[in-house]
Parts: C-alpha cells; sequence; structure tokens
C-alpha cells in the first residue's frame, strides 16, 4: 500500500505540490483567525446562576433563594456537581457538568428548570440571572476610570450606559461589570424625627412617592396602573395623547403633597418636609480604589470560544472611540492585559523559531551539499505543522501552550522524517549514478523511500505508543495535557503522509536531472575520516566504551530522585494579583482604606505601571464575596527587573499585620482554584442541615482521626462568624400596640434597607426611585433600636419596645454542596503507606454515629490522583509491552528486540543530567524535552539496526565488525544531521533563557541538548558494539553466511 | 583513548558534590511578619506587638478617651471610630498600653453621637486607643480564611 503511495505521488508529482501550496496558502490565512490563549479550556462545563437580594442575610438568602433554587435544579441531565454560595445581598449556585457536556444544551435545561421555580421566590429578590459563559481564564481586561471633574455617579451613569453598552459591542466579550458603581437614583430619605413630628407613617411616603410617578411598583397602589394616553379622533384626522412626564428631578419630587395635609402654618405639607429628596445612590456592596482614590473598575470577560488577541484590541479600539466624547474621563485599559503575554511569548517564539529555521536549512545544506535537498528538507517541516495546525481549527481548538508543546515534541519527529528520507534518496541516487546504472530517477526515488519508510513506521509507532498513557491521565489535570497528545499524534501523521507524499515527488521535481554525483559532501567525507577510526578501535575493544556508559547511566538514574517535580508551568506575566482581604465582617470605609494605603505603597515602586483595586461585589460579576473582601490587581512594565520588582512587591504587601494577603499571577490563581483544588492530602466532608449539629460532627470526626499515625495539619474548616444585628419581634409587646411582626419587618426595613417604589425614564434611561431613610438614622446600633415603627393607632413606638434587638454571631458566607450545607475536616497524610492510613481513617469514620440526614464523604486529591498512577502505571506497562513488541515485529529478532528495548531509558539520561545541572526540578517542558528525546533516540536506533539488517540481507556484507563499521558510517551522515538540526534549532531557545513564552520551551531545550548528546554518543559510539555482541542472527550464528538476493556490488563510501 | 576515559570520571566525580542545593526561602518566610500575638492565659484577651514599620503602613492612629459632661454627671468619650463589636455583642476597644503593642479592653456605650461614642463603663481617661486600624488589629488576632 505504501509503495502504491508512493508510485501515485511521483506520478502526478505535479499535482501533489500544488495542492501542499494551496494547503500553506490557505493556511495562513485561517492561522490568522485562530483564537489563540495561554491556556486550554480546561475546566469542566459550568453554569453560575446569581441572584441578586438587596438586603437579606446570607442566611435568608441561603433559605429564601439558593435552597428552592437547588431543589429545582438539581437532577438536570449531565450535572456532575452542585454548590453554592450565600452571602448578604447575593446567592450564586454553581453548575458543574460531566466533561464532554455541550454547554450551550446544558444552559438550555438549567433555564427550562428555572423558569418553574422562579415564580416561587420572594419578590425582594431580583430574578435570578445565568450568567453567560465564560473562558477558565475569563478576565480579559481590566479598565480604570476616573475623574478629577465628574462624580462618581455621573461617572457611573456614563460607565453603565455608555462605555459597557459600546463594549458590550465587541465580538467575544461575554459579560463588563462595573466595580464602584453608583447609579443615581433620586430617592426619598425618610427623616424619622420630621415624620414623627408631622405624624406622618412610613406608608404615606411610599404610596405618595409611587403614585406621584408615571410608573409605580408598589402592587396594590393605585401607582401600579400606568395611566395610558389615547387619542381623539376628529372628522379627518387622529390625535394620539401623550402625558410627559413633569417630575423628572428630585427637586420637583419634594414638591409632592402629602396626602393633603397640612403644616402648622397652613401651608400644604410636601415631601420636603418629611424627607430629604436627593440624588443617592444604592446601598454599597462593593466599590473600586484607581490611583489612590474611589473609582470605577471594569472588568471584561470572554466567552470560551473567543479570541483573546481581537477581542482585546477591539475593546481598545471601541474605548478610543469613546475617550473623545469624555474629557473629563480618565480611561485606563491597561491595568490588567493578559493580550501582552501572548503577545510577548508569541513575539519570542516566532523569534525563535526563524532562527531555529536558518540553522536547519545551514545544517542540512552542509551535510548534504546541495542546496535542493536542503530546500525539500525544510519545507516539509511547515507543511506537517501546518496540516496539524488546519485540523485542529476545525475541532474548535485554541491554539495554546499545551498544543504548541505538543508540536515542539513533534519537531524531533517531523525534522528527522524530512532528513531521512532525503538524505537516502540523495545517498542512493549519488550510488546509482556514479555507478552507471540506468534505472529511471523515479524508481530510485521510489526504492529509496521504501527503504527508509519500513523501517521508520515502526519507529513512529513506537513514539505514538509512549504518547498513550497521557490520554488516561483523566480527571482536569487530564484535560489540561490532552490536547498535548493530540497535537503531537497529528504532527506525526501528518509528517509520515509528507514524507510518502510531498517529498519523494519534490525530490523527483528538483533532483531529475541534476547532476548531484558530481558534488561531493566534503564536510561528510571530513566526518567520516574522523568517525571512522575512532569507532574501527571501539569495536575492537567495547570493553572500557560499555563501562563509561554504564557508570554515566547509573548516575544519571542516581540524579532522578533528587529533582523536584512541578508539573504546571509558571508563567512570566507581568501582570499580578494580590490579594488584601480584612476580617470578615469589616466594613466597607475601612477595606477600602486599608486597600488605597497598600496601593499607595505598592505603585510607588519603581517598575509597577498600573494599580486597580476593586472590593467586594458588583452587579453581574464573578466574586460572590463580603465588602471585606478586596483584590489588587498590578502589573509591571516590560522594562523593569521582574524578580526583583516581585521581591520589592511582596515586601511591601506582606508588611501589613491584619490583613489575608498575597501576591500571584492570574493564570496561577486560576490554575490552583479550577485544578489542584484543597491543597491538602484528603477532606472529610460532612453533610447536614443544621450547621451547629455538622460543627459537632466535624468535632467528633477531627477526634476520632487526630491520632491515626501519619497524619498532620488535622483541621475543621474555618467558618467566619460575624456579629450580626438579629431582630426577633415580641409578639406580646407587639400585640399590646396592634402591630404585627410582618409590619414590624417592612416598616424597618424599608427604613434600613431602602425600597424601590417607581421609575422615571428620562432620555431613553430609566431610573430607579428609592424610599430610604437619612444616613443618620441608621448610623448605630442605637439607632437600629430606636426606629420609629408607625402602629397602626397613629403613633409610633420605637423598634426596641415591640422586638429584641441584639447583636448574635452569624455566618457571613454559607456553603452548600449538592443540595446540602457542608463543612470540611481536612489533612495531609505524611507516612509513606497513603492506602493503609486511608483504610483507617475509613475505619474509624465508619465508627461514627450521624444523626438521620447527616452523613460524611471522604475526597481528597490523593484517591483521583491513586486512581490516575494505577491507570497510567497499567497503560505504561502495556505500553511497554507494545514497544518491545514493535521492536520485534521491526528487528525480527528477539535477542535484539531485548537489546533495543533496554538501551531506550539511556537516551533520556542526558536529559536528566541537564535538567539537573539548571534548576533540579522536572517540569511540563523537561517532560516534553524527555518525548522528544526519546522518540528521535528511537528511530535513530532502529533505522541504524534495520540499517545493518539491511547491508546483511541485501547487500552481501557478513556479520562481523565490518558490518558494524559500515553500517555505522553510512548512517553517521543522517543521525548527525538530525542531532545537530534538532539541536542548533534550539539553541536559540537555550540562548535566550527564561523569558516570557519561553516557561516550558527553555527546559525543554535543556533536555533535549542534554538528551541529544547522549543519545547521539550512545548510538554513533555504543550501539554498533553491541550490535556485535547481541546482534548475531539466528541463521547468521556459527554459519557466517548471508542470503544474498541481489548481485549488485555496491562500492563503500569509505573509499 | 585514556583521556576521554578521564574526561568521563572527572565528569561523574564532578557531580556528586554538586548534590545539595536549597530551595529559595519564599518571601513570606524572609520578611519579618508585622505583627506578633502572644495569646495570654485564661480569659485575657490577646497582647499584640506590632512592628514600627506595620504601624506606619496600616496609618495606626491613637486618640485618649476624653472627658465629657453628661447632664451634670462626668463620662468617657472616645471616637466612634475605635469601636468593634465581637459576635456576641460585646464591645471593644484596643488600648495602647505601650508603644507598638496592643490590647483589647472592654467598653460598655451608652449612645454614639455622630462620630463621637459617649461610654457608660472604659479604660480611664487619658488612656491612649486606637481610632484608626483597630479593624486590623482584631484580625491579626484570629486566624480568618480568604473565602
Amino acid at each position: 500500500m505504501i509503495r502504491s503511495i508512493v508510485g501515485t505521488s511521483l506520478k502526478l508529482r505535479y499535482i501533489i505540490c500544488l495542492l501542499a501550496a494551496g494547503m500553506m496558502v490557505y493556511g495562513m490565512t485561517q492561522l490568522r483567525r485562530m483564537p489563540v490563549d495561554v491556556f486550554p479550556e480546561f475546566a469542566p462545563p459550568r453554569v453560575e446562576i446569581q441572584t441578586a437580594c438587596n438586603g437579606l442575610s446570607a442566611e435568608e438568602a441561603e433559605s429564601f433563594v439558593s435552597v428552592p433554587l437547588e431543589q429545582a435544579l438539581n437532577g438536570v441531565d449531565g450535572l456532575d456537581i452542585m454548590r453554592s454560595k450565600s452571602v448578604p445581598d447575593l446567592s450564586s449556585i454553581e453548575m458543574y457538568f460531566k466533561p464532554g457536556t455541550d454547554e450551550l444544551r446544558a444552559r438550555q435545561l438549567v433555564q427550562e428548570r428555572m423558569q418553574t421555580v422562579i415564580p416561587s421566590l420572594p419578590t425582594w429578590a431580583a430574578p435570578p440571572v445565568m450568567m453567560p459563559p465564560v473562558s477558565v481564564t475569563g478576565r480579559f481586561m481590566k479598565i480604570g476610570i476616573s475623574s478629577e471633574t465628574m462624580s462618581l455617579t455621573d461617572m457611573s451613569m456614563v460607565a453603565y450606559w455608555t462605555i459597557r453598552a459600546r463594549i458590550m459591542q465587541v465580538p467575544g466579550v461575554a459579560n463588563v461589570a462595573i466595580w464602584g458603581e453608583r447609579i443615581k437614583l433620586p430617592q426619598v430619605q425618610i427623616d424619622p424625627k420630621r415624620m414623627a413630628q408631622h405624624n406622618v407613617t412610613v406608608d404615606d411616603v411610599m404610596e405618595v412617592t409611587a403614585n406621584a410617578l408615571d410608573v409605580g411598583l408598589l402592587q396594590f397602589s393605585q401607582g401600579a396602573v400606568i395611566g395610558t394616553g389615547g387619542f381623539v379622533d376628529t372628522p379627518n384626522q387622529r390625535l394620539h395623547i401623550r402625558p410627559v412626564s413633569s417630575i423628572i428631578s428630585a427637586a420637583e419630587l419634594g414638591q409632592v403633597p402629602v396626602h393633603n395635609r397640612k403644616k402648622a402654618d397652613g401651608t400644604p405639607l410636601v415631601l420636603n418636609d418629611v424627607a430629604n429628596v436627593v440624588i443617592h445612590t444604592w446601598p454599597l456592596i462593593g466599590d473600586a480604589v484607581i490611583d489612590g482614590k474611589t473609582g470605577l473598575l471594569l472588568i471584561v470577560e470572554k466567552y470560551p470560544w473567543a479570541n483573546t488577541l481581537e477581542a482585546t484590541r477591539g475593546v481598545e479600539e471601541a474605548l478610543r472611540e469613546i475617550q473623545i466624547g469624555l474629557p473629563g474621563l480618565k480611561i485606563d485599559p491597561t491595568i490588567f492585559r493578559p493580550a501582552d503575554f501572548i503577545e510577548v511569548a508569541f513575539h519570542n517564539l516566532q523569534r525563535a523559531l526563524v532562527l531555529g529555521c536558518i540553522l536547519v536549512m545551514l545544517i542540512i545544506a552542509a551535510f548534504l551539499f546541495e542546496w535542493r535537498t536542503a530546500l525539500i528538507s525544510l519545507l516539509a517541516i511547515p507543511l506537517s505543522l501546518m496540516a496539524g495546525v488546519l485540523v485542529l481549527y476545525y475541532t474548535g481548538s485554541t491554539l495554546n501552550t499545551m498544543i504548541l508543546a505538543g508540536f515542539v515534541i513533534a519537531i524531533g519527529v517531523v525534522v528527522d522524517d524530512a532528513i531521512i528520507d532525503v538524505e537516502n534518496i540523495v545517498r542512493r541516487l549519488r550510488e546509482h549514478r556514479k555507478a552507471g546504472d540506468t534505472a529511471s530517477t523515479a524508481r530510485i526515488i521510489l526504492d529509496a523511500s521504501l527503504e527508509v519508510r519500513q523501517a521508520i513506521i515502526h519507529a513512529t509507532l513506537i513514539d505514538v505508543v509512549v504518547l498513550i498513557p497521557i490520554f488516561f491521565i483523566g480527571g482536569l489535570s487530564g484535560a489540561f495535557f490532552q490536547p498535548l497528545a493530540v497535537s503531537y499524534g497529528l504532527a506525526v501523521m501528518a509528517s509520515m503522509l509528507v514524507a510518502l507524499t510531498v517529498t519523494p515527488a519534490l525530490c523527483y521535481i528538483l533532483l531529475h536531472n541534476v547532476p548531484i554525483e558530481h558534488r561531493e559532501p566534503v564536510f561528510v567525507r571530513w566526518l567520516h575520516r574522523l568517525y571512522e577510526p575512532v569507532l574501527a578501535r571501539i569495536i575492537r575493544r567495547p570493553a572500557p566504551v560499555f563501562a563509561v556508559t554504564a557508570i554515566v547511566m547509573l548516575v544519571g538514574f542516581a540524579v532522578l530522585p533528587l529533582l523536584g517535580e512541578s508539573l504546571f508551568p509558571e508563567f512570566k506575566e507581568r501582570d499580578f494579583l494580590s490579594h488584601c482581604i480584612t476580617k470578615p465582617g469589616t466594613s466597607v470605609q475601612e477595606e477600602r482604606r486599608i486597600a488605597t494605603q497598600v496601593g499607595n505603597e505598592v505603585r510607588a515602586i519603581e517598575g509597577v505601571r498600573n494599580f486597580g483595586t476593586h472590593i467586594g461585589m458588583a452587579l453581574l460579576a464573578d466574586e460572590v464575596c463580603g465588602v471585606n473582601f478586596g483584590e489588587n490587581w498590578l502589573s509591571i512594565s516590560p522594562d523593569a527587573d521582574y524578580d526583583e520588582t516581585l521581591d520589592k512587591i511582596k515586601a511591601v504587601v506582606y508588611a501589613h499585620p491584619g490583613l489575608f494577603r498575597n501576591v500571584e499571577t492570574y493564570l496561577n490563581e486560576r490554575i490552583d482554584e479550577v485544578l489542584t483544588g484543597t491543597s491538602e492530602t484528603f477532606v472529610v466532608r460532612i453533610y447536614g442541615p443544621d450547621l451547629k449539629q455538622i460543627h459537632s460532627l466535624a468535632d467528633n470526626v477531627e477526634e476520632a482521626l487526630k491520632d491515626i499515625p501519619g497524619i498532620a495539619n488535622l483541621h475543621i474548616q474555618l467558618q467566619s462568624e460575624v456579629p450580626q444585628i438579629q431582630v426577633v419581634v415580641d409578639l406580646q409587646k407587639a400585640l399590646k400596640v396592634g402591630l404585627k411582626p410582618g409590619d414590624v419587618r417592612r416598616a424597618a426595613a424599608t427604613l434600613l434597607s431602602g425600597e424601590e417604589v417607581g421609575d422615571i425614564f428620562l432620555d431613553g434611561k430609566a431610573y430607579d426611585v428609592n424610599v430610604w431613610s437619612t444616613p443618620e438614622s441608621r448610623h448605630s446600633v442605637d439607632d437600629v433600636r430606636n426606629l420609629p415603627i408607625d402602629t397602626p393607632s397613629g403613633g409610633h413606638v420605637k423598634l426596641a419596645d415591640v422586638a429584641d434587638v441584639a447583636i448574635r454571631p452569624a455566618q457571613s458566607v454559607i456553603y452548600r454542596e449538592n443540595a446540602s450545607r457542608r463543612i470540611d475536616v481536612s489533612a495531609n497524610v505524611e507516612a509513606a503507606d497513603l492506602g493503609a492510613v486511608m483504610t483507617e481513617v475509613q475505619n474509624r469514620l465508619d465508627k461514627i454515629k450521624y444523626p438521620l440526614g447527616y452523613h460524611a464523604e471522604v475526597f481528597g486529591e490523593y484517591a483521583e490522583r491513586q486512581a490516575a498512577q494505577r491507570r497510567m502505571l497499567l497503560f505504561a506497562i502495556g505500553g511497554g509491552v507494545g514497544v518491545f513488541l514493535i521492536l520485534l515485529a521491526s528487528f525480527h529478532n528477539t535477542r535484539l528486540a531485548i537489546l533495543g528495548f533496554l538501551t531506550l531509558p539511556s537516551a533520556l539520561v542526558g536529559g536528566l543530567l541537564a535538567a539537573y545541572f539548571t534548576g533540579h526540578v522536572i517540569s511540563l517542558g523537561s517532560l516534553v524535552g524527555f518525548l522528544t528525546v526519546f522518540g528521535i533516540a528511537a528511530r535513530n536506533k532502529i533505522m541504524l539496526i534495520n540499517h545493518y539488517q539491511h547491508l546483511e540481507a541485501y547487500e552481501g556484507e557478513v556479520f562481523g565488525p565490518r558490518l558494524a563499521l559500515r553500517g555505522a558510517i553510512e548512517r553517521l551522515s543522517p543521525i548527525l544531521m538530525t542531532a545537530l538540526a534538532t539541536g542548533l534549532a534550539l539553541v536559540p531557545l537555550v540562548i535566550a533563557g527564561d523569558i516570557p513564552g519561553h516557561e516550558i520551551e527553555y527546559p525543554m531545550a535543556i533536555v533535549i541538548l542534554g538528551g541529544m548528546v547522549t543519545s547521539t554518543l550512545l548510538n554513533l559510539f555504543v550501539v554498533p558494539s553491541l550490535y556485535l555482541q547481541f546482534g548475531a542472527s539466528d541463521e547468521n550464528a556459527g554459519t557466517g553466511t548471508a542470503h544474498v538476493t541481489t548481485a549488485r556490488v555496491v562500492p563503500s563510501l569509505t573509499s | 583513548m585514556r583521556t576521554r576515559h578521564w574526561i568521563m570520571a572527572a565528569l561523574v566525580a564532578g557531580s556528586l558534590p554538586l548534590a545539595s542545593c536549597k530551595k529559595t526561602e519564599t518571601a513570606e518566610e524572609e520578611i519579618e511578619s508585622p505583627a506578633k500575638v502572644e495569646h495570654l492565659a485564661g480569659d485575657q484577651p490577646a497582647r499584640i506587638t506590632l512592628t514600627e514599620d506595620a504601624v506606619k503602613r496600616i496609618d495606626l492612629k491613637t486618640s485618649p478617651i476624653a472627658e465629657a459632661d453628661e447632664q451634670g454627671a462626668k463620662t468617657k468619650t472616645m471616637p466612634y471610630s475605635a469601636l468593634l463589636y465581637d459576635t456576641q455583642g460585646d464591645t471593644w476597644i484596643y488600648a495602647n498600653p505601650q508603644p507598638l503593642t496592643y490590647v483589647r479592653e472592654h467598653v460598655q456605650v451608652k449612645r454614639i453621637d455622630g462620630d463621637q461614642a459617649i461610654l457608660a463603663q472604659g479604660p480611664a481617661v487619658g488612656t491612649q486607643i486606637v481610632s484608626v486600624g483597630a479593624a486590623e488589629l482584631y484580625g491579626s488576632e484570629q486566624e480568618f480564611e480568604e473565602e
């Protein structure tokens, strides 16, 4: 079959070349549109539902909103885990679906379920909103807005109606959240003292306000009916009537009379007499600090399928357009711009690739001494990679670092493929032409290709088999690394296809009538002259070389346990985030004060370019937290020294007491959050309805587990309690004045939390109108106690007269999982035998009695890791067996197969030593390097041994030292070419060092260089001797004759 | 041939002494902790010692407990910003008995008047108490999670 493919390609050579050229051109245009990002989408499909419930405490948000929603959403098709987080003013439910679920279909199903439960939710909660689908690294831009001249409310209106609306139009933008937003609201701030003075009730004020507006929101007030206009029909015309609202500002609203009442001096009582009617804003759930003062921070998020670079440029252009019309506003889009990192990374990679390509071309030209062959080899490389990329593009994948890493591993194979084919074709062409052979060029090319191809298929199979375990890592780590295996497989197959079709075709076209036999590769002859005597001596006395090899191998494997492990790459992004969290329960003013303080200090550090802080929550945003939570975002300028500036930043941040603080990059934070979860070895999660009960069960669990040997750092999850003012109506006291608890609650709610009573529509915008109280009347706990509550008889009582107002502990955040409250008891295991410890843990847990409705489950990385490790071990063993069988099929000789199998890992020794001397860590990049070296070493070894067998079988060489010498010399050129081409292509990467974009490529290049040194030395100097010792085929052993099939006499190249 | 042997041997010998290589300490360990909390015996609240740098960083300010005249009776007043509530509703302030040392002390509030708190019970008049930065001291005392 292969023969027919190559044959057809030779016949249709021009068509093949046209197709290849067409594919390259097409690929170049498509590549521009391919979304580029740092990470693959490794998180499982996720749907988040947020319900804003302004004024509700965490427990009420949980019981009134989270619980009914969870009950309705449980059991949606494909749902894996459902978690919820309830904080004051917000309920957030996260639904994680099984990997592979279609995200859009999942959203559809969730939406349908939500419709069934929305009517039953309390009316003071806004309708639940399904958050737009966002990428796992969803935040791709942060924009700081500040102004010297505009007020915060004016800024907020512009930000929401103009800036946000414009940015949402940019393709790829999923959501824009505004921190620090203070929407303009006309607000009727009731002054309880003046209200009591004039004998007006809270209900009066609310009703009057709602009725005064065209659109009132109070359901049972007159204002709920919107008066329409109607029309008048004259005999000739129909004239429509439109009432134009005359209340468009707070001043006018303040003049509205209150129920026909009169003041002491006879003038009508108006709203201004009992309240301050002002332009104000809603109760703050968060804030933002830009450049040292309160401002707005816009966070832009993208869809999972969006192209970060394109979306970033789109948003920047939109902002440039808008800025012209907003002179008083300072818009800073550079606070956080991950596109910077991507641009720098790809620029660096491109530069390294171009330099590498030039070096490869030089190598090939030097060895083959014929520019045409160098060109053919060089063309094969991008063709293979482009084919792989196109396939990925059509499967909807993003171009990310994992895919690039897969291609990079494949480069070894691709380069090798390109070289060995061409080298063998050229060599055979030269041989035949010098011998005066009249065989057609096409036939020579065909035979030469097949000679190489049959051997190389086995080597390629080995490379693929080695990578199969990656598909079985499973879990989220598997999703992270799978694109690597996929892109590698694609590149390898594409390379094989190119070697079977395009390379022979090009060779034929370019070398058809070219007298290449007249050009001798001078450089190669010189190498042969150097190599032959050394090898001859080694073949005569192999023992010392064997000894040295064994020692080096031992050293290499001894080094292995000394190397650390750090599998997830740490990217040198120049954007950082630093948490600045005060104790839960802290006020927004204090959080703002300390965040501004930290911000001013960090901004003073040389090299820090931008700084923006967001505190608490924003509407439709991705943070679910209290106002004590602050995140600082800063970026370092490109010319500042990375490590030095980072150290200075850490020094400043960690110098503040009393805060939870850290400094990390966004990418690392995302990895931590999604992939690693808890850092402890295992977690005992206790589920149940009552918090106190599960707390005491957690105590029982801790008691039971604490003396198991090997357990360390056993602790119960800290449940943060905050002081909360609890108001419990005393029924007897309330009865005495004719009040019902509901009345008390509603009255207190309006005064303490505010109530929206209507809307004003103006210039295409809707302004909520709000009834609240003056800030002075809710300034302290005593103010709550003294809150006047209207009684049915027309008087007032103080809240403390009818209710118990006291401070009690409360949860500031309530977590639920799979529709139940939960608490975690976690620990690390520091014993060698993880399995035995976990069995003991399980035994002890089984002995604990749980009341009805409570249970415990054990989770842990360990379980997944163990399962994954067992799986991988199984497949690794299977892979090893597979490799052995492939070697057997290739060599047809058991002893050779065993020999080949045992010497394969030794090629990696150089890589291990190189990794040891430059960083002591095995990282993802090193692993990629090992795989590349392994691939090349396997191919070279198989090619060499197959060549020996070929010489024996087809060219009449007798098994012996001469065979070993000749075979090795003939393979010297391609082995060295591949080694030098691959090695030198990586030199630019090594010289550039550990710069952005090279986090994976740099350690990989080091390992590959080290590995290539040892594997090449091994192949050139040790394998020939080994072959002599062990490679005697069963037929040859003792007889010394070989089966000759052709009578062709081929002159040796060493004459 | 001999030279190659020596080169190999030298490589092997040279790699052994380079075996030790400590990981660099993380920045957190290198930086001196800004607050030191000593938990005293019994029910007494902890004693917090800050470094001078830490005090500057959080811009901690103190003011003395003042005397006030309330309808003839003498009462104490202090800034409202010094007041902290615990989960049981008890009220506290941070006293500053020695430079850089802070101890939580109990107070009883009669009422709040604007930005002043009128105390029914509290430390002696003239005691320096923390009026800005009390929240950070409270945060140093007890561990809390990132949430």
